[in-house]
């Protein structure tokens, strides 16, 4: 499929990022460490991080603003946690399927003060900000935003200019896989690359596939 | 009907704004901001639990001049400072949009 850089954002975790890195590694594909954030506002935030000490303190911040709440495995599905041979190895019994009480900003402010980046994802679809929020807020100008579909962006978008837009799989299993449709211009697959590239620094940048 | 009546009739907290500055008609329920832009028509009145501060951009679009925050929520600093200067009233009650909604609409009936 000529995917070679990956990113996997779990919804409110970031436990199997070290077991699915090892087995990336192993397959010649980079990953980058990310973890979807569902904010107090009901809105999917992408995080992306440096490193897996970045990812898991991260991890256990958003971890600790879900609510207590005891969760069913065979009702809300079985949220295992695995090791790099599909072997699983413990089970998360949090809510990891609901919203956390951060809010959208303290939630962007957490990733920064840990050197990642945001994005925000799906925009128009459920859970995304223009969804939740009605419009981009101003609070947070520089955020980028993944869009389902490029021609999503048809039409006059004021921000669109301003923004860095990705538009990625949002693949919730390995079958939901399709060829690429946007392209990192990096110099290698490396979280500082893809750093760069949302900022549109140093001639890095992303482009989306036609 | 004067927004000062629902406030005592409610036993609401003034947040921010001149509730007796302002009259309202029609009231409007909902947490998804991007369904009160298609659907507040001409709701001036919007009860939400939802307290990120582009409720108050997304009431000056559609003319909303009063939020009422449901559930015992707190407005943070930054939605407070922006519904001074567009001079949108904020309320906020410990009772749920469901019994406030009841209860404002059976006063607008009247």
């Amino acid at each position: 499929m000529g995917i070679d850089w990956v990113a996997i954002t779990d919804h409110n975790s970031t436990r199997n990022l070290e077991p699915f890195s090892q087995a990336f590694t192993q397959a010649g594909i980079a990953l980058l460490l990310g973890m979807e954030i569902q904010t107090q506002e009901d809105v999917h935030l992408l995080a992306y991080f440096p490193d897996f000490e970045q990812a898991r303190s991260m991890g256990k911040l958003v971890e600790s603003h879900l609510p207590v709440l005891e969760v069913d495995p065979e009702r809300n599905g079985y949220q295992l946690e695995v090791d790099a041979s599909d072997q699983f190895t413990g089970m998360c019994e949090k809510a990891l399927g609901f919203s956390t009480d951060l809010t959208l900003e303290q939630a962007v402010q957490a990733t920064r003060q840990r050197n990642g980046e945001v994005v925000f994802a799906h925009v128009f679809r459920h859970f995304g900000v223009i969804t939740q929020l009605g419009l981009l807020p101003e609070t947070l100008p520089d955020v980028p935003c993944e869009v389902y579909r490029e021609d999503q962006l048809a039409g006059p978008f004021p921000w669109k200019g301003a923004r860095t837009i990705l538009c990625s799989s949002d693949a919730h299993h390995p079958d939901a896989l399709r060829p690429a449709r946007m392209k990192v211009c990096a110099m290698n697959r490396s979280f500082e690359e893809f750093q760069k590239a949302l900022r549109k620094q140093e001639g890095r940048g992303i482009e989306l596939c036609h | 009907m004067n927004l000062q009546h629902v406030v005592e009739a409610l036993n609401c907290e003034v947040v921010c704004g001149d509730p007796s500055a302002v009259d309202v008609r029609q009231g409007l329920s909902c947490d998804l901001l991007s369904e009160v832009m298609a659907a507040a028509g001409k709701a001036d009145l919007w009860i939400t639990v939802q307290s990120h501060s582009n409720i108050v951009a997304v009431s000056v679009i559609v003319g909303i001049k009063c939020i009422l925050l449901a559930n015992g929520r707190d407005y943070n600093g930054d939605t407070i400072e922006k519904a001074k200067q567009e001079k949108i009233v904020l309320l906020k009650c410990n009772s749920g949009a469901f019994e406030l909604s009841g209860r404002i609409y059976e006063m607008f009936q009247r």
